[in-house]
């Protein structure tokens, strides 16, 4: 599992290293972006204590949402329908729904405390 | 693609795609928000309210600097003009000063007083004539190219066992030249005026010539004006009125 994490810290130090101007209208849309990428990673995660993992939809999950979610945040702006917090909220549950599940995996699997019922 | 690499491999890869660009894309908005929040918009209404205080104060500073700094300007080119004109009647004094005291070559109309060797003249009649010339407002005199000015010796000596008329020590030849600055017209009238010193000469058969001219250069004088004892007084000296013999307050 380290490599996957390197990859992150390397990502982390790419963003940081490497200035990329990014319009501070459009900063929103990408906060949405990450947002729906954090929700397919820790799906992936999810699905990988289950071992159910599939790679192609997590990474199709990943990128697929991530530009959906900014492009149609951006095109609700541009007609008045505040997709924005629909967004949030929609990725948010999820993300959080995703982070009890994985919690509730690896209690089970480690401590055996758990009967997971909600997965 | 992934079908090639094995199972686990392939999900290392997977995850290790998705979290590097997930790692970029979270950085890339830590950095843009950071910039958002320094944006005016995304300040709260204290911070703005500071902002605008501090910036008011700066501002108030920085007139008053600016206003001190063109009252200073302002000053100073007042004091610098007033410099030039001192500087520049300094000047003028100066050139006057440098003229009457003979350290400065003069130029300007005035009058030529020819005497020809046929008819010479003695010393008082030089010192006549010279006086003459200053009474009818001559403003510079020179004799035989010789200036003549407030310390000017007129002396006389034997050369050559002949008694020579000396000016500044130089023996006057003949013909006698006097070179004399001012208004021509006022010059010449002055000078032969009935009973005046070229008419005494001139019913004694001396031969004088008395010439306008437009332009006479007179040299700087032999000696130069040097003051070792003599200073320039702070006291005030009255000026003696005519008839009134002069009080000479001493220098204490």
């Amino acid at each position: 599992m380290w490599l996957p994490l390197t990859g992150l810290l390397v990502g982390v130090f790419i963003g940081q290293a490497f200035t990329v101007p990014i319009p501070v209208q459009y900063a929103a849309y990408l906060g949405i972006a990450v947002l729906a990428a954090l929700d397919s990673v820790f799906g992936g995660i999810r699905t990988m204590l289950k071992s159910k993992f599939d790679s192609t939809v997590m990474m199709s999950g990943f990128f697929v949402n991530s530009l959906l979610a900014a492009s149609l945040t951006y095109i609700g702006d541009r007609m008045g329908i505040d997709l924005h917090y629909v967004a949030i909220f929609v990725f948010g549950v999820r993300l959080f729904n995703n982070l009890a599940v994985i919690r509730r995996t690896l209690m089970d699997t480690y401590f055996g405390l758990h009967q997971d019922k909600s997965a | 693609m992934f079908n090639r690499v094995p199972r686990f491999n392939r999900v290392q890869l997977s995850l290790t795609v998705t979290l590097l660009t997930l790692g970029i894309l979270m950085s890339i908005q830590f950095r843009t928000t950071q910039e958002v929040l320094k944006t005016l918009p995304a300040q709260t209404q204290k911070d703005l309210a500071v902002t605008l205080k501090n910036l008011s104060e700066k501002k108030y500073t920085l007139q008053k600097e600016l206003w001190d700094l063109q009252v200073k300007v302002k000053s100073l080119d007042s004091a610098s003009l007033e410099r030039t004109d001192v500087i520049e009647s300094m000047q003028e004094e100066l050139e006057k000063l440098n003229g009457a005291s003979g350290s400065a070559a003069l130029n300007g109309p005035g009058i030529i007083i020819t005497i020809p060797p046929s008819t010479p003249i003695v010393t008082d009649e030089l010192i006549n004539i010279v006086n003459e010339l200053w009474n009818v407002g001559a403003e510079a005199v020179a004799v035989n190219g010789i200036r003549i000015t407030s310390y000017t010796p007129v002396t006389e000596g034997v050369i050559n066992n002949s008694v020579k008329i000396l000016i500044s020590e130089q023996p006057l030849g003949y013909p006698l030249k006097f070179t004399a600055i001012g208004d021509p017209e006022k010059l010449s009238n002055g000078m032969n005026i009935a009973g005046g010193t070229l008419d005494l000469l001139r019913v004694n058969k001396t031969i004088i010539h008395v010439d306008a001219q437009q332009d006479l250069v007179l040299p700087v004088a032999r000696q130069p004006l040097q003051f070792l004892n003599a200073k320039v007084s702070n006291q005030q000296v009255p000026i003696p009125a005519p008839g009134e013999s002069p009080q000479v307050p001493t220098a204490n």
